[in-house]
């Protein structure tokens, strides 16, 4: 889920919630909400910058941090579209973004997978 | 004279038809023609009357032309006669062979006579007489004969003439003869009729012998006569004629006329009356099935729609016993006939050739009507023969019901069904779980539960409005059509059924019903049992007589509307196949209850019937005959005990045990306590059932059993109380847990754990058991702590225990004092999980002492508290005593106080850290989330790796010791844009430098398989992002002896390269050499360097490689040069080769990656030059995808490339591209509503290469609904691909999220915008599958 100050605002008044699971989720949910926002500032960078070795690091920081979703099609919205979108992103930093993104999904993937429902 | 008698009978019996066709009225049963009579050699005259017409008929073997004088003289006279007795309007037909002589003028003057004022007074001032027919010239002996009496060859004259004639008043022939029987009417009289005959004089001439016999003939046949008995009928009925014939005026009643000669079958000629006798027919079947259209809430298209676009392949529509497959059948049926579709259903016999026959005799005898018999072969050949309209199409439909045998589809796919015009569809029963594949050649068509707006349709269908729907599990249940009529019988005949379980239902179906003849009934599940063996079914008469069913039993039996005639109304079937298997089950059951059967032969047969020994599987009796043995009233134990040791050894059975729900568990508790402490396979899957099923009184079994002695038993007993808690079990629970935690601790101290009854899992699992069962027993809770010895008893154990019992809170501010007390201090962190979990404020200061309490992770806990309740405590100096235990369970506490208090953790951390005799050590508090690293720790750290590196730099560490992995690992962890720029500072430092030289002293790493330090090494390296990147690549590709050695290099030189890495590139990109696997090599070296420096611009000598490498190189290639337009400069390799012979194909390949459209002409000239299968030919076809051609002449190289075997992958490819440009929102919609049909396949979807996805192009509610059961479904099994996740995505399409949503509407509805890719993408996906890869990877990039 991408980063919204009303999300944000939402989950922080849960962090110190009366009920034990719910400030132990809402702390979980923080901090990887707050890590899609730096993701957006991460493409924001690549976009604008020049140095190619500077935008290999860029992407490969997106790419870590972005949520690479769990269907197909994830993609086609928010960072990673903006991403795709760079105008004249270089085939190489494209290929490769779509090969982390398969990779990354994959890997969470299985992880949900071997989640158990309490 | 014989032959003019023959060819008047003849052309009669032709009448006999023809005057039928036109004169069909809808009678009672709609088809029964009007009562046709006609008149052979009516006495009035002429030579036959039928209905508005009198004929007279007259053969002429020489075809001579008819004079008008002739037509006077032998025709007139009779007609005359037949007309002066009616007063009706009557046509008065001259029928012949002969052709009409040189008078047309004359006849159509009169025929014009109806439209003339007529004179009442002077009937013959209507005719002219002033001018004379043209035709007196061709007619001049009769022109001469009219002047003789005074006349003129006018109308007037002319009638005049006719008139003496018929008067006898003038001869009628060469012979000078007179008319034999001269009118004697009144002048007035004899002009006025003859004015009306010849007004409705009909010449119907050139009424040929053959012809007329052709059409009789043709008649017959498509009344079924066949071909051979043709002439022989013809006989019979010239000579059933001739008799009548023999007196004046015989009367023939046609309908009684064509019974007599077996010829009452509709013609097939009448195609559109079969078309409604098939009608009929159906209507009569589909009440004897039951089959009411205003209860049916299935949805028929699916097979409707198969049926249509059906290549000839039969389809099978399949599934499980009563899922409604009949009635869809049934349906489809109605609805086909409702279209005027001629359709048959049947019955299957389980074999398909007498299917076949079925098929043609229902056809015969109840649509077409004919006694004759035809194979539907021959049948076909006549339809197509006779009915111009099916004389290539289908012109019959066969519906199969019923089929049970998987090997009935491998014969139904032999038969040629398309060839002779017929479709089928069958009903093929699998009572296996798990669907598979239907045979190949036929079209599967999975027949699946209700839907959710389906089942309650049905309801209020059945029910009516005002019925109370059932519960939601029950309506569950009740998707299963079968149980939904159950459900519904039951309810409407005021059955106080309760159940939610299939068993339940259909007992209580089954006992209701058969109350009405509990005797028969009975003996009908004996000889159900029979069926075992292979006894005959359905039942026939002899075999229900013998049982003793007679006449009035058989009524009663028919009352309970168990049963039902079958097809031919002599044998007795029960009205579906699961109440036969649950008949055999009661036979079975009531054989071993009254001692027919052993335990031993019960189990022997339920095999049987698993097994399908007698012939047929009974895949329902073993669970049914369970459930019957199970009953509460007199449960059979050992019989239900050696069952499920049956069932513990065949697959598939064992799950279904649970599905009896209750009545079920206490001997599985039995069976438990026989088998456990064995440890084995069934034991563990009996344990796992118990643990899943959710029925009350399993605690109490566990409960019984965990009071028993064996140590065994109370640990699975441990084990099902986990899942089902009974506060009856704690004070047993937690004697065992004291009891084994003391052993446990005790064998651990000496050691003997392994030859222990219990171990530490086994507390474990006590402890699991005491927090369920504790849950509603607070008093108990405290009653236990307060009776804790401390010295003796794990009291901490039951501490942990109260933030689970409700009215916890309570339970800890009055037990806590003793708490305090009682917990030993190596125990503590329990007391804190209290604490903070009752947000208890008056225990801050006890949580402050212990911020840095050693052991038993009592510090971290301590400190989550104190961010609770009082913040600055958390954030205590840390003792680097607990820095282990506070990083080893850094999640409990640090996560909330870096959220809350950013800078007072960074900076408490990095004291930690900074004061560490080992900073990287201490920095594992922020293990799993580097990003959360403050700048300054950061930099700390980087500092440290360097300093880690001088060292490693000056003395290497032994190869078993990597000091530089932990640092490097924890960095390439790092993403957050502020702690990037940290790195990026680090460019052209001594870091960078150090970390670049120790790079370049371990690598390149020549193996396949990676070495951690080393990669993640290279990692930071990307981070810092200098020019330490290109020194390694350059060190790599100097030293590197293997592809796995350069692979490194060659993604670091993407990155940055110098002069000499491009220098490097370009050597390799040019070698002979090539890698090795395997038995091939391949060009993976040439293809990296050519890779790289085409990104990097250096075109020219990229386009060189092109040409060298040509089409080994990847599809992919081109994308790399990033679209640039290439000048003659950097082609002039490619321009040059162009004129070899043979022409390399990498110089044609070259100009597709131009990026220059004028290419596509020179392309297509040196396409239609080469050999069309060449390689030059395929490099040209790439060549042109590459420019992305669109004209013409282009498509028109592709649909030829088509026929290439080698060609035809990137010709289809490039083709699907042209159709998706020219496809319009229409055609997006109907593959949609193709997909939509096509829905219950998915199989045949995914083989088509469409899915789910699509429908996001019809969107309706009843889409959404499908699309939002197929996404919240949480089963994804192999035989639906992907279901789950295209319904995700077509709903994501349909209604996107509120993050993104405008962007995603816009993207399908706004065209010309670059998000328009989710319509386009719906045919991008063609081309993904694998014979259509994609030459260019763009199009994979749609599908992020």
């Amino acid at each position: 889920m991408r980063w919204s100050p009303d999300l944000d605002d939402a989950l922080y008044a849960l962090r110190r919630d009366e009920d034990w699971f719910a400030r132990e989720s809402a702390w979980q949910a923080l901090e990887k909400l707050r890590l899609q926002r730096e993701v957006d500032r991460l493409i924001s960078a690549f976009r604008s910058e020049t140095d190619h070795a500077r935008r290999w690091s860029l992407l490969d920081a997106a790419q870590d941090l972005g949520h690479p979703g769990v269907v197909d099609g994830y993609g086609r919205f928010g960072w990673f579209a903006a991403l795709m979108e760079t105008e004249g992103l270089p085939y190489s930093m494209r290929k490769y973004a779509l090969k982390r993104l398969k990779e990354r999904r994959e890997a969470l993937i299985k992880k949900l997978e071997g989640r158990k429902r309490d | 004279m014989m032959n003019g008698v023959a060819y008047q009978l003849l052309w009669s019996l032709l009448r006999v038809w023809k005057a039928t066709v036109r004169d069909v009225l809808e009678g009672p049963t709609l088809l029964q023609p009007r009562g046709v009579t006609l008149i052979l050699e009516p006495p009035e005259g002429g030579d036959l009357e039928m209905p508005g017409a009198v004929e007279q008929i007259k053969a002429r073997s020489t075809g001579r032309p008819w004079s008008l004088e002739e037509v006077i003289r032998d025709v007139l006279p009779d007609l005359y006669k037949a007309c002066r007795s009616r007063t009706t309007p009557t046509r008065y037909r001259f029928v012949t062979e002969g052709s009409m002589g040189a008078w047309e003028d004359v006849y159509h003057s009169f025929r014009s006579l109806p439209a003339r004022r007529v004179d009442a007074g002077d009937p013959l001032a209507a005719l002219d007489d002033q001018q004379e027919f043209a035709s007196a010239t061709k007619n001049r002996a009769l022109a001469r004969k009219i002047k003789e009496a005074g006349g003129r060859y006018t109308e007037r004259g002319i009638l005049l003439y006719i008139a003496r004639v018929l008067a006898g008043e003038e001869s009628t022939g060469k012979g000078e003869r007179k008319v034999r029987r001269p009118v004697q009417d009144s002048p007035d009289v004899l002009h006025r009729n003859l004015l009306r005959l010849l007004a409705n004089f009909e010449f119907e001439g050139d009424r040929q012998w053959p012809v007329i016999e052709d059409e009789v003939a043709r008649e017959l046949s498509a009344r079924g006569v066949k071909d051979h008995a043709l002439e022989q009928k013809l006989d019979s009925l010239v000579g059933g004629f001739l008799r009548r014939a023999r007196e004046g005026g015989a009367v023939v009643d046609r309908a009684k006329f064509l019974a007599q000669h077996g010829l009452q079958a509709i013609p097939l000629l009448a195609w559109d009356l079969i078309a409604r006798e098939s009608q009929f027919s159906l209507v009569r079947s589909l009440a004897l099935h039951g089959y009411k259209a205003s209860e049916d809430c299935r949805e028929r298209k699916p097979l409707l729609n198969l049926l249509q676009a059906a290549g000839g392949e039969p389809i099978v529509a399949w599934g499980e016993s009563g899922q409604g497959k009949s009635w869809l059948l049934y349906g489809t049926a109605e609805e086909l006939a409702r279209r005027n579709e001629v359709v048959l259903l049947l019955d299957s016999s389980q074999d398909v050739l007498r299917d076949r026959d079925e098929a043609a005799r229902l056809f015969c005898e109840r649509i077409w009507g004919t006694d004759e018999r035809y194979s539907l072969d021959r049948l076909a050949q006549k339809v197509r023969q006779e009915v111009p309209e099916h004389s290539g199409g289908i012109w019959l439909t066969v519906l199969i019901d019923g089929v049970k045998d998987r090997n009935y589809l491998a014969t139904l796919v032999q038969q040629e069904w398309d060839a002779i015009g017929v479709r089928v569809a069958v009903a093929l029963t699998t009572d296996t779980n798990a669907p598979e594949r239907v045979d190949e050649g036929v079209l599967p068509l999975s027949v699946r539960d209700f839907s959710q707006r389906e089942v309650l349709r049905y309801l209020r269908l059945q029910l009516g409005t005002d019925t109370l729907l059932p519960p939601q599990d029950i309506l569950r249940l009740l998707r299963h059509p079968l149980w939904a009529r159950l459900f519904c019988e039951l309810v409407s005949g005021g059955g106080q059924w309760q159940s939610n379980n299939e068993y339940q239902l259909i007992e209580g179906y089954w006992t209701g019903q058969a109350a009405h003849a509990p005797i028969a009934t009975d003996a009908l599940t004996e000889l159900a049992s029979q069926l075992i063996d292979g006894g005959d079914y359905p039942w026939p008469l002899s075999r229900l007589r013998a049982i003793g069913i007679d006449e009035v039993a058989m009524e009663r039996l028919l009352l309970t509307r168990l049963v039902r005639w079958g097809r031919s109304g002599r044998v007795l079937e029960l009205w579906h196949e699961r109440l036969l298997q649950w008949a055999i089950s009661e036979g079975l059951v009531a054989g071993l209850r009254a001692g027919r059967l052993t335990s031993q032969s019960l189990r022997d047969r339920l095999r049987a019937c698993i097994e399908g020994a007698g012939g047929r599987r009974f895949g329902y009796v073993a669970m049914d005959v369970l459930w019957l043995l199970s009953g509460p009233e007199s449960p059979r134990d050992q019989d239900i005990l050696g069952l499920l040791q049956l069932f513990e050894e065949i697959d598939g059975f064992f799950d279904l045990i649970s599905t009896l729900g209750n009545r079920i568990v206490p001997h599985l508790f039995v069976r438990l306590r026989q088998i456990a402490g064995e440890s084995s396979y069934s034991e563990i899957r009996y344990l796992e059932m118990l643990e899943s099923m959710s029925d009350p009184s399993i605690a109490g079994f566990a409960v019984d059993m965990l009071n028993d002695s064996s140590i065994c038993l109370q640990k699975a007993a441990a084990r099902v109380l986990a899942a089902h808690g009974s506060t009856e079990a704690l004070d047993r629970l937690w004697a065992l847990y004291r009891e084994w935690s003391r052993n446990v601790k005790a064998q651990r101290e000496e050691g003997l754990a392994e030859e222990s009854e219990v171990d530490f899992h086994d507390v474990v699992q006590t402890d699991k058991a005491l927090q369920t069962c504790v849950r509603l027993a607070p008093n108990w809770l405290e009653q236990a702590i307060s009776n804790a010895d401390p010295a003796t008893d794990p009291v901490h154990t039951l501490i942990f225990l109260i933030p689970r019992v409700v009215q916890g809170q309570e339970v800890w501010h009055r037990v806590k004092r003793v708490a305090f007390e009682k917990v030993r201090p190596e125990r503590e962190r329990c007391l804190a999980v209290c604490i903070t979990h009752f947000h208890d404020c008056e225990e801050v200061p006890w949580l402050e002492e212990r911020v840095n309490g050693r052991g038993d992770s009592l510090a971290p806990m301590a400190r989550k508290g104190l961010y609770l309740l009082s913040p600055e405590g958390a954030l205590r100096p840390i003792d680097p005593d607990v820095e282990f235990d506070l990083a080893l369970a850094r999640s409990w506490w640090l996560p909330p106080l870096q959220l809350e208090f950013p800078q007072e953790t960074a900076k408490l951390l990095l004291d930690t850290i900074r004061a560490a005799e080992r900073p990287w050590i201490a920095a594992c508090l922020y293990d799993g989330r580097e990003n959360w690293l403050s700048e300054e720790t950061l930099e700390l750290l980087l500092d440290t790796t360097n300093e880690l590196l001088v060292r490693e730099l000056e003395e290497p560490s032994p190869s078993n010791h990597e000091p530089l992995g932990r640092p490097f690992d924890r960095l390439s962890e790092i993403s957050h844009p502020d702690l990037l720029k940290l790195f990026w500072r680090r460019r052209g430092t001594e870091l960078e430098r150090n970390l670049a030289a120790w790079l370049i002293r371990e690598g390149p790493w020549e193996e396949m398989w990676k070495r951690h330090a080393l990669d993640v090494g290279l990692a930071v390296l990307h981070k810092i992002a200098g020019d330490g990147i290109f020194e390694v690549a350059n060190s790599y590709l100097e030293r590197a002896t293997t592809y796995w050695g350069r692979d490194e290099a060659f993604e670091l030189a993407l990155r940055a390269s110098d002069k000499r890495t491009i220098e490097f590139l370009t050597q390799i990109a040019f070698q002979e050499q090539e890698h090795l696997a395997g038995a091939e090599t391949h060009l993976l070296d040439q293809r990296e360097a050519l890779q790289v420096l085409a990104e990097r611009g250096y075109d020219k000598t990229v386009i060189r490689g092109v040409v060298r490498w040509g089409l080994r190189l990847p599809p992919d290639f081109a994308e790399y040069l990033g679209g640039r337009a290439l000048g003659d400069v950097e082609l002039t390799s490619a321009l040059e080769d162009l004129s070899l012979d043979p022409m390399p194909p990498g110089a044609i390949l070259a100009l597709g990656m131009s990026g220059r459209p004028e290419m596509e002409e020179t392309i297509l000239s040196l396409f239609n030059r080469v050999e069309p299968a060449s390689k030059q030919a395929l490099a040209s076809l790439l060549a042109l995808e590459m420019l992305d051609a669109r004209s013409e002449v282009s498509e028109q190289a592709f649909l030829r490339a088509r026929e290439i075997q080698d060609h035809r992958f990137v010709a289809r490819r490039v083709l699907n591209r042209f159709e998706a440009r020219r496809a319009t929102n229409e055609s997006r919609a109907q593959v949609a509503r193709h997909v939509w049909e096509q829905r219950d396949d998915l199989w045949a979807l995914f083989e088509e290469n469409e899915s789910l996805e699509t429908l996001a192009h019809l969107d309706n509610e009843e889409v959404r609904e499908y699309l939002r059961e197929r996404a919240l479904s949480e089963s994804a099994w192999g035989g639906q691909p992907s279901a789950h996740y295209d319904a995700v995505r077509a709903l994501t399409q349909l209604a996107p999220s509120r993050t993104g949503s405008h962007e995603g509407r816009k993207g399908i509805h706004q065209p010309g915008t670059r998000r328009q890719r989710p319509c386009s993408d719906l045919f991008d996906r063609r081309s993904s599958r694998p014979d259509l890869k994609p030459a260019s990877p763009s199009a994979m990039a749609e599908r992020f």
